[in-house]
Parts: structure tokens; sequence; C-alpha cells
């Protein structure tokens, strides 16, 4: 199937139980990207800016008050709010 | 110059249309900058309010159009900006489809702005790549094969580093033979699923007859709920059904319909790049250490707590001399014109009040408005900007606001000015929107006359410094409480526009250069002048024209000899004819001080302010309040000067002015249910300071906001703040009469 070959599950009724989103990462954890929950357009642009299955993602820090959360990704450090990092799933655990 | 401001888009001359795309932060506009030098003209993309700028490229003896596309991270159009760039891609909206793409790409990270690249391959116009900051990908052990890249897309690459200027000439001679021998980008393999969905959904279409697609365009409707294309088609129904019919397919091959564009594009690229991008290790940036302090939870507060200090403290104390400055060229240059004039009294006074007046008005905002945008583009420059605004975005992402909603926020307590043509820092044009609202509701410095005028005749001298500084502090915070959930309330319920991620990416740290602040400041400082300082001059010369007439030369007599007869009780007749040879004579000037009142009581603005006193009345404001604050509307620290001359003391006054002062603690009622009793009693002193702090009683903010938004907002801010400073002011009298 070509979601395999692409490395994309999409489970069809949503997140499935086992897996975590990327806001309830720790700072320090690494975690690789499963893909995002829905398709909203804002899933169409998380994956523009490169969350897509497969990749690792790292948690830096989370800003002063919390939120926003600061990750790095493909040595790009990026910063988004704790809402959108909801619509992220990953797996894997923490290191 | 004239042939490049009569060139938009939309144009018929032989010269070719080159124009720039590539993500944000990639030094797009540094190079466009470079390119076209000052030749560049940026005006409002017609019927929106994102700005335009387009620059003549002069290559040997040819000439190009240049222009400067908003920066975006692929073709999904969910902003303006990303609309704009779409609509000109695809030839819409009768833009002219440029003859070659230049896309700018950061080498740092190469795959991430080929994504961009990806996507407009389908559109099928030829291309030419720019990698840029060559020297930041080196530095980060990143090595690319350009001429490998090269013959993978199938067009021209170049290695700049436009900060420095290098490869600039090898770039403008690509772009001239890519006009020559234009050649396109190789278009990425789509699965089938897609493929098929983009042939069922064009043929479906075309069935129906409501619109015909090309590839290109079915895969950006596919993709993309909000795209300008789907916009176009006309039967809504069958389209939701067609794209959601697609959608089911790609879904059931295993993709996600939401993210499989990007995926696919992804995985291309990761191809792609094989072998042409090669990292020495793992990427060790530069910027980690630094991001370890500057966004540590206490040294990162701190040092932004600091630079924000700095940043305020420059607008508000550091300009001040550069104002007084323009201030004093401004009445130097009434003095040097006025007695060349004075055969006219109403031209002189148009002259030098109006005019002249206007443009200082004008000109006085230039200091702040260059020192903000030095620091601006420092901050950006340097990276700090987005570091800034993760490290407040939570102060503010309640309401609706983010981050960098915070810089436009906190120049506004200097003046509203700057902090609204400071938002062009915020991206999302929702929060964009909101923050220009909320930024005339800070406490600006012009209003501080007025608060140290009201609190030190009235509350200094019976409740002592400690509540007069309290009062002072709370008159900056009660704009600022009452913006925020205001901001909340427009944004949840009234403003229709769909909310964006907010997503920042933390830029390499850079040393800015002193080319690109001065280009930033330049270009601004005379965007405003142009632009704005036009709509802000008119209204100091229609201001002053409802104050200068219908100057009814009846009015001086009559008060001459009113003042006349007064006279005559106290001085004897040769004492007063001697008094009124002399101008410098204090008789003398009472009578000009009197004669002045007495205009603008007889003028339009007068007549209106009394005709209008009594919806003031409400919140204890006579008509002379009322006048005072009408004919602050060109500038709100005018109201001293103007409340100098209504109470026959003349317009030199200030906030510190004991005449002043003691003329205001013995104002009475002289008509009215009110008859005798003081006009200054502490509710109406709150009322008026509060009513200060609340409205928007100052023509550039104005005219900068339907600059920068439209006249429909601006409008819209205007009533808004007016009839929320009139609640506030009433509210405030009426409950303190009755404590």
């Amino acid at each position: 199937m070509l979601g395999v070959m692409l490395g994309e599950f999409e489970s069809q009724n949503g997140i499935a139980a086992c897996t975590r989103t990327l806001d309830s990462l720790r700072v320090g954890d690494c975690a690789e990207i499963e893909g995002i929950a829905t398709d909203c357009d804002r899933a169409n642009r998380m994956a523009s800016l490169g969350f897509i299955p497969g990749r690792m993602v790292r948690v830096t820090r989370f800003a002063p008050l919390g939120d926003p959360i600061s990750v790095q990704l493909e040595g790009q450090e990026i910063s988004l709010r704790r809402a959108e990092a909801r619509i992220i799933r990953v797996k894997g655990g923490a290191e | 110059m004239n042939a490049l401001a009569e060139s938009p888009l939309k144009k018929t001359t032989a010269r070719p249309l080159v124009a720039l795309v590539g993500n944000p932060n990639t030094g797009k506009s540094t190079l466009f900058n470079r390119l076209t030098g000052l030749r560049q003209h940026i005006a409002n993309y017609p019927g929106i309010t994102v700005e335009k700028k387009s620059g003549l490229l002069r290559v040997g003896g040819s000439s190009i159009d240049l222009l400067d596309l908003p920066g975006c991270y692929s073709l999904t159009a969910v902003s303006k900006d990303e609309r704009v760039v779409m609509d000109v891609l695809g030839g819409r909206r009768g833009f002219q489809k440029p003859d070659l793409l230049v896309f700018i790409l950061d080498a740092t990270n190469l795959k991430r702005n080929l994504l961009l690249v990806s996507q407009c391959s389908e559109l099928g116009i030829p291309a030419l790549i720019v990698l840029n900051q060559c020297d930041a990908a080196k530095r980060n052990g990143i090595r690319i094969d350009a001429d490998l890249l090269s013959k993978r897309l199938g067009v021209p690459v170049v290695k700049t580093v436009a900060t420095r200027g290098q490869g600039l000439s090898e770039l403008k001679d690509a772009i001239v033979s890519a006009l020559e021998l234009p050649s396109v980008l190789s278009r990425i393999p789509w699965p089938e699923c897609i493929t098929q969905g983009c042939g069922l959904l064009r043929a479906g279409l075309q069935n129906s007859g409501s619109s015909e697609l090309s590839q290109a365009e079915a895969l950006r409707v596919l993709f993309d709920s909000d795209s300008v294309f789907a916009c176009g088609v006309s039967d809504k129904i069958c389209l939701k059904k067609l794209v959601d019919s697609a959608h089911r397919s790609i879904r059931d091959s295993g993709l996600n319909p939401g993210s499989a564009e990007a995926v696919i594009h992804y995985r291309h690229l990761d191809s792609l790049l094989e072998g042409v991008v090669e990292a020495s290790g793992p990427i060790a940036r530069s910027h980690d250490s630094i991001d370890a302090l500057l966004l540590n939870r206490v040294w990162g507060t701190l040092i932004f707590l600091s630079v924000m200090y700095v940043v305020f403290q420059s607008l508000y104390s550091w300009s001040a001399p550069l104002m007084d400055l323009i201030d004093l060229g401004t009445s130097a240059a009434q003095d040097f014109i006025s007695p060349f004039l004075s055969s006219t009294p109403a031209l002189q006074s148009l002259v030098c009040d109006g005019i002249i007046a206007g443009v200082g008005g004008v000109l006085i905002f230039l200091p702040q408005i260059l020192i903000l945008f030095f620091f601006i583009a420092l901050l950006e420059d340097t990276g700090y900007m987005a570091r800034a605004a993760f490290l407040v975005d939570k102060l503010f992402s309640w309401c609706g606001l983010n981050g960098r909603s915070f810089v436009p926020l906190l120049s506004s307590y200097a003046c509203a000015i700057p902090g609204v043509m400071a938002t062009r820092t915020l991206s999302d044009p929702k929060a964009r929107l909101t923050t220009i609202l909320m930024a005339p509701f800070m406490s600006c410095s012009a209003r501080l006359p007025v608060y140290i005028l009201l609190i030190g005749t009235f509350i200094e001298p019976l409740y002592g410094p400690l509540v007069a500084g309290g009062v002072l502090f709370a008159m900056h915070f009660v704009g600022l409480a009452l913006a925020l959930p205001l901001a909340w309330l427009l944004n949840t319920f009234f403003l229709k526009i769909k909310t964006q991620p907010f997503i920042l990416e933390m830029p390499d740290y850079r040393v800015p250069t002193l080319r690109n602040i001065f280009h930033r400041m330049w270009e601004r400082g005379r965007e405003f002048v142009l632009r704005a300082g036009t709509v802000i001059l008119a209204f100091s010369v229609l201001i002053w024209s409802l104050l200068y007439f219908p100057r009814d030369p009846s009015v001086e007599e009559q008060t001459t000899q009113s003042f006349l007869r007064e006279a005559a009780a106290n001085h004897s007749e040769v004492e007063i004819q001697d008094a009124l040879k002399n101008p410098a004579s204090e008789l003398n000037q009472v009578l000009t001080h009197r004669i002045d009142s007495a205009y603008i009581e007889q003028s339009y603005l007068g007549r209106f302010g009394k005709a209008v006193q009594p919806v003031f009345d409400p919140a204890g404001f006579d008509w002379k309040i009322t006048v005072g604050v009408l004919s602050s509307f060109p500038a709100r620290e005018v109201i001293i000067a103007t409340m100098g001359i209504i109470y026959n003391l003349g317009a030199d006054v200030d906030e510190g002015s004991d005449d002043l002062r003691s003329v205001l603690l013995n104002e009475k009622w002289t008509s009215g249910p009110r008859k005798g009793e003081p006009v200054f009693t502490l509710p109406v002193v709150l009322g008026i300071m509060v009513f200060f702090a609340l409205c928007m009683q100052c023509g550039a903010t104005v005219a900068i906001i339907a600059r920068e938004l439209n006249w429909r907002w601006a409008a819209f801010s205007f009533f808004g703040m007016t009839g929320l400073a009139w609640l506030g002011a009433v509210l405030i009298y009426q409950i303190g009469r009755l404590i």
C-alpha cells in the first residue's frame, strides 16, 4: 500500500490510544513523528514546515510561561504553541 | 522613477517581468534591495493590504521589472500574502504571469526551502534557483553540489551571499540568460491516487460546466480547500463532492489528505537531494548555546526586559531632542514666513498655523519612526525578534494576539504611529489587525501633558505626590487593561478571519549589516511621509480652517469695546491709549488673548463644540473642554495650547503653566443648572483623563490605520474608541457625583 511505502499510517478513527502527541513530551525528549491527527488545513501547514511521518523531533525548551514550546526538526529550531503540537502524533520514548 | 511608479502588474511594456519567490527569512528582500538599489516602488496590491514591492533591474543595456513576492512556505493559500503569491504565479485577477521565477533558498535549510520550488514545478514557468546564505551553510558544515542540483532540477543554480553582495553579478547574468534561454523545473512524479483524483476532479468540473482547471490548478484545489482556484469555481456543491471523493481515494491508499502533498514532495526531495547536500557530522549550530542563555527562564527574561527597556527609552526619551529640533524648525519657519504675509491675515494664518504647523506635525513623528525601525531591523536581522516573540507569546495568545505584538504595543506607549507601522512584523493578518486596533489604547506620550496638567492642578495639591503618582501610573495602565479583553472579544465574536497557527522559525543569529538597517529606516520613513503624511497634513489644514473661519471682524470689535469698558473702570484714558499703542504692554496682551479666545468661540469648531456639548454634559464637560477635545484632533498635545487660548491666556502655555492651573481651579459654570459651581470637580477631572486615555483623538493615528488597513477600520477604530471614552468619562462622572 502506498501509505506504507511512504511511511505513513493513517488510523481512520483519529488519535489511537497508544500514541502520544507532541505537546505531551518533556524537555529533552526525542520522538518520531507518526502523523498528523486531523486533515484540517493546519495539517497541510504543519506538514509543509516539515512535520512529516518518519522524521525525528526533539523538544528543546518551553517558553518561560510554559507555552509555546520549541522543538528541533531536521536541524531547524521551530517554536509552536501547544495547541498546534497537539495535532502531531509521535511515537518512541523519552531519552 | 515615473515610469516605474506607473508600472503595476498589469502592464504591457516589453520589459520582462521577473518575480522573486521564497520562504520568509531567506534574505529575499536583501537580495531585492541589492538588485534594484533605490529604484523601487512600494505600494499595496490592488484591493488588499499586502505590500507590493517592485523595482527596476538594469543589466547592461536592458531593464527588467523585478517583483518581490511576499515570503511564504508553501502554495497553500491561507493568508492574504500567500493568496497574492498564488494570484501572481497563476496569472489570475489581471496579474501578468512572470516570465521568470527566481527562487531564493536558504542554503542552510535546503530541503524545506525546496518544497515551494517543488510545488511550483507544476506551473511550468521558467525558473532560476538562488542558493543564498552560502557562507552560513559552509560554517554549519553543509556542502552543496550546485551543479548536481541544477541537473536534477532542470534549471540553473546560482550561489550568493546577499548580505555581503557576493554572487550578485553572476545572478544578474544568470537572470539575463535564463530570460533568453528559459528552462523549466522538472516535474515530480505523482503517485497514481493523486493523478487519478486530479483527473476525476478536472473531468467532473468540465462535465458540470462550472470551470476548466489545468493540472496545476486542480492539484491546488485538491490539496487546499481555500485555494484561489477553488474560489473561482461556480458550482461549490459539485466541487465539494468531487474533492471529497478524491480525498477518499487518497485516504484509501493510506495517506492523510491533509498532509499528503507535503509528504509526497518531501519524499521526492529526499531522493532528489541524495548526493547534493553533504552535512559533515551532526549539525552543531552556533546558536544553541546562545539560545540556552537568551531563552533561559530567568536570564532570558531579564535580557528581554533590558532590551525592551532600551528600545522604549530611546523612543520615549532619546527621540526628544530631535523632536524639539523639529519643533524649533517649525516655529522658525513660521516666524520667517509670517512677516511676508502680514498683509493678508487669512493667508498668513493658513500658511503658518495650517500648512507649516501641519508639515511640522508630520515630521515630528519621523525621529520615533526611524529609531523604532532601526531597532526592529536590528532585532530582526540579528535573529532576536523571533526569540522575543517566543518568550512573551503566552501573555498575548489568550486574546488573539501573539508574541510579535509586543514590540508594536510597547512602541505605542511612546507613540501609536510607529507602533502601528511596526505591526508589519506580524505575518498573521488576524493578529496584525487586532494589534493595530489595540495600539491606540496604549497611553502615548502625547497624552502625558494632559495628565500632568490635571493631576498637578487638582490631585497633587489635595492628596499629595504619592496618590498623584499612583493616578499617573493608573492612567498609563487603563488603556492596556481594557485593550486586551477587547481584543479577546473582537477575536472571539467578531472577526471572521481564520486563525493561523503561530509557528516561529528560529533563524540563525547573524551579524546585521548597517546597509540593511538603514535601508529599512529609509524605506519606512519615506513611506510614512509620502503616504500618511499627506493625510495628516490635510487633517491639520481642515482643523485649522474650522478653528479660523468664519472670522467675522465684528467679533474683534465687540471684544475690544467690552474690554475697553472694563478697563476704563481701573485705568485712566491716557493709560489705556498708551498701553494699546505698545504691543508688549500687559493690557494689550490681555486684549489680544481675549480676541483670540472670542474668535475660537465664534469659529465653526467652537460653534460645533457648543452644539455637541449636551452630548458631553453627562460627563460634566462644559463647552470649553468639549472644544479643547475636538480641536486636539490633529495632535493630542494641542489641547493645552487650545485651552490656553480659550481661557484667555494665549497659546504659549504648557502643562506646567501656573496661570493655566489657577484659571482651571477657578473656572465656574456660567449658565445651566450648575451655574456658579466649579467646572473642574474631581469626577470631571478623572473623567477627562479617562476620556483622553481611551479616545483616539489623533488624526495621525487615524491616517496611519487607514493606510495600514483601510478607511473602514480607521473609522471603526475612531468611533469605537470615542464611544468607549465617552462611556468611561460618563461612568466616572456619574459614579463620582454619587459618592
